[in-house]
């Protein structure tokens, strides 16, 4: 079975390359399921998740690995699903967990002939290792991407203050994004 | 017109001078680069305050400054009042004409520096596609409520000792205060200040303190935690390295304080319990006699002992009472007071015994709300004496007579002397039952040692956390993970090497030796890369007793005093005779990752020169080659070569091949061994007669972060052995070298780095022979993982984000 993802913000992935000044006043939209504000100061949690795309010759796919700390997590999915969730003991928990974050998350890739597409991730599954809850997805490696477009609010519609890493790992050469602040959609040329 | 010439003429070389003293040291021939270059350039110049092994120095000073303060609270009103008498001893070798104080609520206000220049964290809005922006209700909630709540510090005077005004400027979050007479070395100064300010709501600015509100408890209005931190004028740091360390704050980069002694009284409602840095001095006005009872009776006992049980703390909160209480602590030699105040306070206490300790018993205790429960019942003082313990062993007796951990929820947790906030609750269930999960448990147990530990680094190592976040975070997370491994070693810890690794490989990072409000990514920089550093410098680097005795040396040497990054790097190397100089530039100064490739591996084996074996040998790795793939064809298909078909002529090479030895060979070999000196002799022989492999290894490194070379090498017996090269095999040739390894046995795989201890992010070029590294992903599958792939609950998952209004998703079979 395969599940289609698509983001909330799926729109804004091709706006990105053609963006307009704007000339009206906007509308703007307020985020409901969202914990705190801007100035979270902590002296221990780390607000922060590392995702790794692989372009893995070994298998011929590209996978997606996110790793959050499950305590983060297991804050964020109970906030996210109005109900108590526990990431270590629940697999329901875990699951329920990845669903949003693949909803947060998607890539599209640019072809060196500048056409476009959405990679239609597939769900792998989840573990927890350590202190950190990881997330799986992949995809039939696609030939000549040129260039990438990805977006990640896995949890920073719940932390303003989260950081995501994005590392893209293709033929030894790493490419990195952080999305924080403002970054909701980043883009990154890949090397030929 | 010359004269402007040659003022120009100036300019130019004194600009020239200037950089090319900031240069340094260069390589100007050639790519070499120097991985072990001194830090020489680097590091400060020693100087009698700080000396060149990392010491403080025979001249070393530090100001002194004793608080008196009087505050009183105002629940209703969140509101704090106080009045705060100051002696100021100037033990600096300088003359002062003015102070700075730390005015830290200022952060709050909305013109402040850190609100005006915090960035907008939501989307912008899109023309093209009609997508409005986004913004959460929490951010809209803060800004409301930053614009509303008239938040910042209120100096209503100040004056000196003879109650003259003094003049005062505040400037953002600091300010300064104009003494009447310079402040010659030596002597002191007293002032009083009057302030008061309104207490930030701490569920919508997450700030470090502030105060709870629990609107649904019994009491009408409900009821609050205060967590009173950074709340009164606080001398800013005046240092050897710095002058005044008088740096806006921007909410990163924490603080860095003097240390004196305080007196400090609080009048809270009556049935507060109030929780602070230091030793309660009035118990018999302000606890009953039943609580001082049980105080006493918590010193010696073997579990904490309640001295507000969880049933006495629920009557408390549902009454509330019109009367005040003033409570009244001390506390000797501390770089800061803070405290808290609620009557939901249970209250537990146990004693922890030093014995030969200045400090012999310390009282470990936890102040929580129905809402902590059993989750701090059972594990919050356990937790405190457990930390006590671990980092007393790896630095010094706790030398203070309290150590507590108090329950404020907005707070994930956070440290002062003597008093830690930290935030895990429990759940309440529908059965009215409260329960916690595994990870709350283990954040408890985590956040816990970290802030206690931090009772150590900063608040007795005073390093300054606005300019060198790591030197607290990075060291005490370092040892918050040695005291979780001795609490449990089930429970992951953290630290482990190989979990730095995306982030050291990330192209967004910067050094650790970076100023705290500039840092990108706080936690890795500051916290997991350097605390990992420091594990790999005990456990690979250096070994345990010499890391132990050196980091020890460190704490002793700077406990009450105020170390900066240089006085660490030099006293680990001074206290362990190890040069480390390689290790702070790659860790700690580049953005440099560890990946150390094993490229080729070349098996040799020592001629004997003597040609009736050299020959043979030769012969028998002749007939090891494969054979002609032609000739096989032909022979299979039965075609005999013309040398088969006439076997009747033959002549002396068809008997003697090329590898035959002749006495011109053994002559040759015999006034060799004549021509040998007794000592090339025995050499040869000995090598002849031990006939050991050996083997040349190449190796690349690819991060640029040189590091020892640690291999294992997997014989064919079976068996298997670790060699460890140290970081400096690298230091001629830091992109590649080549080792000689000789063995007895012969060798068929190496590994490098095989119990993963660097932090190396590339593990597949650490196997010779390459062999394929599963991916995550494809160890997931293999264990049967991606059957989970195609269950019910994919069902229920996509059920449950149709309620997100935010989502648009499609499934495709």
């Amino acid at each position: 079975m395969k599940m289609r993802m698509r983001t909330l913000n799926s729109n804004s992935l091709t706006s990105t390359h053609a963006r307009r000044q704007p000339s009206a006043v906007f509308r703007v939209w307020v985020i409901c399921a969202c914990l705190i504000a801007n100035h979270a100061s902590v002296a221990h949690q780390q607000k922060n998740a590392v995702t790794r795309i692989l372009f893995n010759e070994n298998t011929g796919n590209i996978e997606v690995m996110h790793r959050f700390f499950i305590h983060d997590a297991e804050h964020a999915a109970g906030v996210i699903f109005g109900e108590r969730q526990t990431l270590v003991e629940s697999s329901e928990s875990r699951q329920l967990f990845s669903s949003y974050v693949m909803n947060r998350f998607s890539v599209e890739v640019t072809y060196s002939d500048d056409s476009r597409e959405d990679l239609a991730l597939n769900y792998i599954g989840e573990e927890v290792d350590g202190q950190f809850l990881w997330v799986y997805q992949e995809i039939a490696a696609v030939e000549n991407v040129a260039s990438m477009t990805i977006v990640n609010m896995a949890l920073r519609d719940v932390w303003s203050d989260q950081s995501n890493l994005v590392n893209i790992e293709r033929d030894d050469r790493i490419y990195s994004l952080t999305f924080d602040g403002a970054r909701e959609v980043l883009s990154i040329e890949l090397d030929a | 017109m010359t004269e402007i010439y040659r003022i120009a003429l100036i300019v130019t070389s004194m600009l020239w001078a200037v950089s090319l003293q900031a240069q340094g040291i260069q390589q100007t021939k050639g790519s070499f680069e120097d991985k072990f270059r001194q830090l020489e350039e680097v590091l400060p110049t020693a100087n009698i305050y700080r000396n060149a092994g990392g010491a403080p120095g025979h001249e070393y000073w530090q100001q002194e400054v004793d608080y008196n303060i009087d505050a009183t609270l105002d629940e209703d009103n969140q509101r704090l009042s106080a009045t705060e008498l100051i002696t100021y001893r100037n033990n600096s070798p300088d003359t002062l004409t003015y102070l700075w104080f730390q005015l830290d609520q200022n952060r709050f206000r909305s013109d402040s520096m850190a609100a005006m220049s915090g960035t907008f964290n939501g989307s912008s809005p899109d023309a093209d596609s009609n997508d409005p922006a986004r913004i959460s209700l929490g951010q809209l909630r803060s800004l409301q409520y930053q614009e509303d709540a008239d938040l910042g510090h209120r100096i209503n005077a100040v004056s000196d000792s003879r109650e003259n005004a003094l003049v005062h400027t505040v400037v953002g979050t600091l300010m300064r205060v104009d003494l009447a007479e310079p402040l010659e070395s030596g002597d002191e100064v007293d002032l009083r200040i009057d302030f008061e300010y309104n207490i930030v709501n701490g569920d919508v600015l997450r700030p470090r303190a502030g105060y709870e509100h629990f609107p649904d408890d019994e009491r009408e209005g409900g009821n609050y935690i205060f967590a009173l931190a950074q709340w009164f004028p606080r001398l800013v740091a005046y240092t050897d390295y710095e002058g005044w360390t008088n740096k806006e704050f921007l909410g990163s980069g924490e603080f860095t304080l003097e240390f004196g002694d305080y007196e400090v009284s609080m009048t809270v409602p009556a049935d507060h319990i109030v929780s602070a840095t230091g030793e309660l001095q009035n118990p018999n006005d302000v606890l009953t006699r039943k609580q001082r009872d049980r105080l006493r009776e918590a010193e010696t006992a073997e579990r904490p002992v309640y001295i507000v049980t969880p049933e006495e703390a629920l009557a408390n909160e549902a009454e509330g009472s019109n009367q005040t209480a003033t409570w009244r602590f001390a506390a000797e030699n501390v770089r800061d007071f803070a405290w808290s105040s609620s009557r939901k306070f249970i209250w537990d206490a146990k004693g922890h015994t030093q014995p030969g300790a200045d400090q012999e018993l310390v009282m470990a205790m936890s102040f929580y709300p129905k809402e902590g429960g059993s989750l701090w019942s059972e594990y919050s003082t356990e937790v405190v004496i457990h930390t006590l313990d671990v980092y007393s062993r790896f630095s010094f007796d706790y030398p203070y007579p309290t150590a507590q951990s108090v329950n404020v929820g907005f707070v994930g947790g956070m440290e002062y002397p003597m008093i830690t906030f930290n935030g895990p609750r429990t759940e309440l269930q529908d059965d009215g039952s409260r329960t916690y999960s595994l990870a709350e448990k283990r954040f408890l147990i985590g956040v816990v040692i970290h802030e206690i530990g931090h009772f150590y680094f900063p608040m007795i190592v005073n390093s300054d956390e606005r300019q060198w976040t790591w030197m607290d975070e990075g060291l005490n997370s370092y040892l918050d993970s040695v005291a979780g491994r001795e609490w449990d070693a089930e429970i992951p810890w953290g630290v482990e090497p190989r979990y730095i690794t995306d982030y050291m490989e990330s192209q967004n990072q910067v050094p650790v030796m970076t100023q705290s409000d500039s840092v990108l990514r706080l936690g890795p920089n500051a916290y997991s890369k350097p605390a990992t550093a420091i594990n790999i410098l005990r456990e690979t680097i250096m070994g345990r007793e010499l890391f132990d005795f050196a980091f020890k040396e460190y704490s002793r040497l700077w406990a009450f005093k105020r170390p900066t990054p240089a006085d660490f790097f030099r006293t680990m190397e001074e206290a362990s005779g190890i040069d480390l100089d390689w290790f702070w530039r790659g860790w700690f100064y580049t953005t440099d990752h560890v990946d150390i490739s094993l490229d080729r591996v070349y098996q040799m084996r020592m001629d004997t020169e003597d040609p009736d074996i050299d020959f043979s040998r030769q012969r028998e790795f002749e007939k090891s080659l494969p054979p002609s793939l032609y000739v096989e064809r032909n022979r299979a298909e039965g075609l005999l070569t013309w040398v088969e078909r006439n076997p009747d002529v033959r002549d002396f090479y068809d008997d003697n091949d090329q590898f035959t030895v002749t006495n011109v060979e053994r002559n040759r070999y015999n006034s060799f061994l004549e021509g040998l000196e007794d000592w090339e002799r025995e050499v040869l022989d000995r090598a002849i007669s031990e006939d050991l492999s050996y083997y040349i290894m190449e190796f690349s490194n690819h991060g640029g972060l040189v590091m020892p070379i640690i291999l294992q090498f997997d014989y064919a017996d079976g068996s298997s052995e670790e060699m460890r090269l140290p970081a400096e095999i690298w230091r001629r040739s830091p992109a590649a070298v080549k080792k000689l390894v000789v063995t007895e046995k012969e060798i068929v795989s190496v590994t490098v780095d095989p119990l993963q201890e660097t932090a190396d992010v590339d593990i597949e070029n650490n196997y010779y022979p390459r062999r394929i590294i599963p991916s995550r992903i494809e160890s997931f599958k293999s264990q049967g993982g991606g059957s989970l792939v195609g269950r019910d609950i994919m069902q229920d998952i996509k059920t449950e984000l149709d309620t997100d209004e935010d989502e648009d998703e499609d499934t495709e079979q």
